[in-house]
């Protein structure tokens, strides 16, 4: 294990591109592209009819209960299924060339037009000016805290509807003012040794707003005392923010895969022990950016402390959110 | 947040700011029944009406209610803090965090699904009083996401989290939960038809459970007539001839079936172009039975004649008035007014559909 530290830390000094391939000792995984030609398969994020069935949570290629006849699915037969090799469009909408339904009835001066959706995070905002500006994220009387880039993606399925309400409860980016004011309950919490077991008080919200700049200009619009900027060294190479450098869902979690042991599951108490994956538990590693340890608590603190050094050991504890 | 132990609080606002609580759920509300006049629904400064000019104006834009202060404001100039939610000796004002689906009377009474603070808004906006709902019975609301009211008042809530369907009386009292036998998995949209059947989308079951008049489970959608099946229905909405509209997100559709529950047709599919879909939600009708359609990705509501035709796409992403942010649900009420949960703006917009004057 210390040669493999070793080699982490030379890829670190190398070249930060490596750095991804330096992490995929521990088990991953499948990714969502991953159909097997028996069984379906792919990740969660395949929402095509031979990959997950409705209910489970854990990848069991033995145990899939397929969703029978559902419009798009994935196959091992693209001839005779075309929309079977179809698992992308879950969530980046495929172009179509025309107007379902006829030209809108109502406004005969439509002309063509493609609807705005996300498309990649080399976008810039295109129309939400404000939530460019880092003043305005002191400014609570503008609502300028969405979502944007690929965070909307997410959101737009993990909107505690369509999926997951204990793990995805939708939160934007006020919350980095003011902390979630969501109740801990149940399998809210997120449980990791050092720092995120709620019951230290360090972080008493299961979630973290996403889509915003936190730099030394930010820092100054906020008035907040105990707020500093996170450490500038020894931060997880795997922890990226987009090109706007905001922080977004892909900063921590990897839609595609899950780098991280795909297979422990906080238990049904919801008091952050382990537990076998069944039906109605959640994973404690949900789609991880890293994994190395293959054992989900480590993994992911790692990559919270990245930000956020609340381990007992950190000087000065640094905050980039408010005490308690 | 902290948490009220208490069933049920409400606030008045009267001439004074008086705040009182229902410390039995079924104290009478002596102002709670009052019709909000037509004038009053429209907002000052409002002028926003899909198409633009110079098409004719079909949907014009009344309200955005931010919350609970928007409400006070109106009634009472500048007060910047009139309804607090009181828990012991700390003040709380209740703002949207994630609406999701409403229920109104057409009067003024709005009920508000706010799944990520796990509580139901209730906002009466001719009494000018705000109230939440967040128990039932001993149970703490998980993650409320469906809201639908009965003919005579009663509130169905589906608790996506809980997996559960509650049934409020008027004052917020829990009369019921529903028995799923068994079967509910994660509930979210809710609509009652005319004969008071109760239809459930269930995301995870991918399955419309039928309830009764008398709340008990009698069937599932889809039956054996329909080839394909649902991947991840979400919303759903009966027109005033019962036909029953399923949001069919994860196939990019909306699945229309009769009152037999036969299907009848699909509306949409996936794409980025007017007609299509990417993240369908909210379905609604109005009262010329035009089928209304969010989508969150798009930030827009796109409206549909029974033929199918595409009649208009209003709205886009965006923080102003008539711009939406990962929209979801959408209801319309017994006067065509058109309610928008627009999520990830936290807030309500209401708008009115300008029916037209001579049936065509």
């Amino acid at each position: 294990m210390k040669a493999y530290s070793n080699f982490l830390i030379l890829s670190a000094a190398i070249a930060m591109l490596c750095m991804p391939f330096a992490y995929q000792a521990a088990a991953k995984g499948p990714k969502v592209s991953e159909v097997a030609a028996v069984g379906g398969g792919g990740n969660k994020h395949n929402l095509s009819a031979k990959a997950w069935a409705s209910g489970t949570v854990n990848y069991d290629p033995a145990n899939l209960v397929f969703n029978p006849n559902p419009t798009y699915k994935a196959s091992d037969d693209p001839t005779g299924n075309p929309k079977g090799q179809q698992i992308c469009i879950f969530c980046h909408t495929p172009h179509n060339a025309n107007v379902e339904g006829g030209a809108p009835l109502w406004n005969r001066r439509f002309s063509t037009e493609t609807f705005s959706r996300y498309s990649s995070g080399t976008l810039q905002i295109r129309l939400n000016s404000a939530a460019r500006t880092p003043a305005k994220y002191d400014d609570t009387s503008t609502p300028a805290w969405q979502p944007d880039g690929s965070s909307k993606l997410c959101l737009s399925c993990h909107d505690g509807v369509a999926t997951g309400t204990a793990d995805s409860l939708p939160h934007g980016l006020g919350d980095v003012l003011n902390g979630g004011p969501i109740a801990m309950a149940g399998s809210d919490v997120i449980s990791g040794i050092a720092s995120f077991n709620p019951s230290t008080n360090k972080m008493k919200t299961g979630h973290h707003p996403v889509s915003f700049v936190y730099d030394a200009n930010v820092l100054g619009a906020i008035t907040k005392p105990s707020y500093t900027l996170p450490p500038t060294s020894g931060a997880l190479a795997v922890v990226k923010l987009d090109k706007n450098n905001k922080m977004q869902c892909t900063t921590c979690h990897d839609a595609h895969q899950n780098q991280s042991n795909d297979a422990e599951c906080y238990d049904a108490t919801g008091t952050g022990g382990n537990s076998v994956c069944s039906d109605g538990l959640r994973k404690k590693a949900p789609f991880w950016v890293y994994g190395v340890n293959a054992a989900a608590v480590p993994d992911r603190d790692a990559v919270c402390q990245a930000c956020h050094p609340l381990d007992a050991g950190a000087p000065g504890f640094a905050t980039p959110w408010p005490l308690p | 947040m902290h948490r009220t132990s208490g069933k049920h609080v409400r606030c008045h606002v009267r001439a004074f700011f008086i705040i009182c609580f229902s410390v039995f759920a079924f104290l009478a509300s002596g102002c709670s029944r009052a019709r909000l006049s037509d004038a009053a629904w429209q907002d000052q400064g409002l002028d926003v009406v899909f198409p633009r000019p110079p098409e004719r104006a079909r949907i014009k834009l009344l309200k955005v209610i931010n919350g609970p202060r928007d409400v006070a404001e109106k009634s009472r100039g500048a007060m910047s803090k009139v309804f607090e939610f009181i828990t012991g000796s700390q003040e709380i004002n209740i703002d949207f965090y994630t609406p999701q689906c409403m229920a109104a009377d057409g009067n003024g009474l709005i009920y508000i699904a706010d799944p990520s603070i796990g509580l139901i808004h209730k906002y009466d906006l001719a009494a000018k009083e705000v109230s939440y709902i967040f128990q039932a019975g001993d149970k703490k609301l998980g993650s409320p996401v469906g809201v639908a009211l009965d003919a005579a008042g009663n509130l169905y809530v589906t608790d996506s989290l809980l997996a559960a369907v509650f049934k409020f009386d008027q004052d917020g009292k829990l009369l019921a939960e529903l028995n799923g036998k068994g079967k509910l998995q994660r509930p979210a949209g809710i609509a009652v038809t005319s004969k008071g059947d109760k239809f459930v989308a269930d995301i995870l079951a991918n399955k419309v459970f039928i309830f009764d008049k008398n709340d008990l489970l009698k069937g599932e959608l889809p039956g054996g007539d329909f080839t394909e099946s649902f991947n991840r229905p979400t919303y759903l909405a009966v027109d005033k001839q019962d036909n029953v509209y399923v949001t069919d997100t994860m196939n990019f559709t909306v699945r229309v079936f009769d009152a037999n529950g036969r299907y009848v047709r699909s509306q949409g599919k996936i794409g980025d172009t007017p007609g299509s879909f990417a993240r369908p939600k909210g379905v609604a009708l109005d009262s010329d039975r035009n089928l209304y359609v969010m989508d969150s990705i798009f930030g827009n509501f796109q409206i549909f004649d029974q033929k199918g035709q595409l009649l208009l796409y209003d709205g886009q992403e965006g923080l102003l008035p008539g711009e939406f942010m990962l929209p979801s649900g959408i209801f319309i009420d017994r006067n065509d007014r058109i309610y928008i949960s627009d999520t990830f703006n936290h807030r309500i917009q209401v708008f009115q559909y300008l029916k037209e004057k001579v049936p065509q």
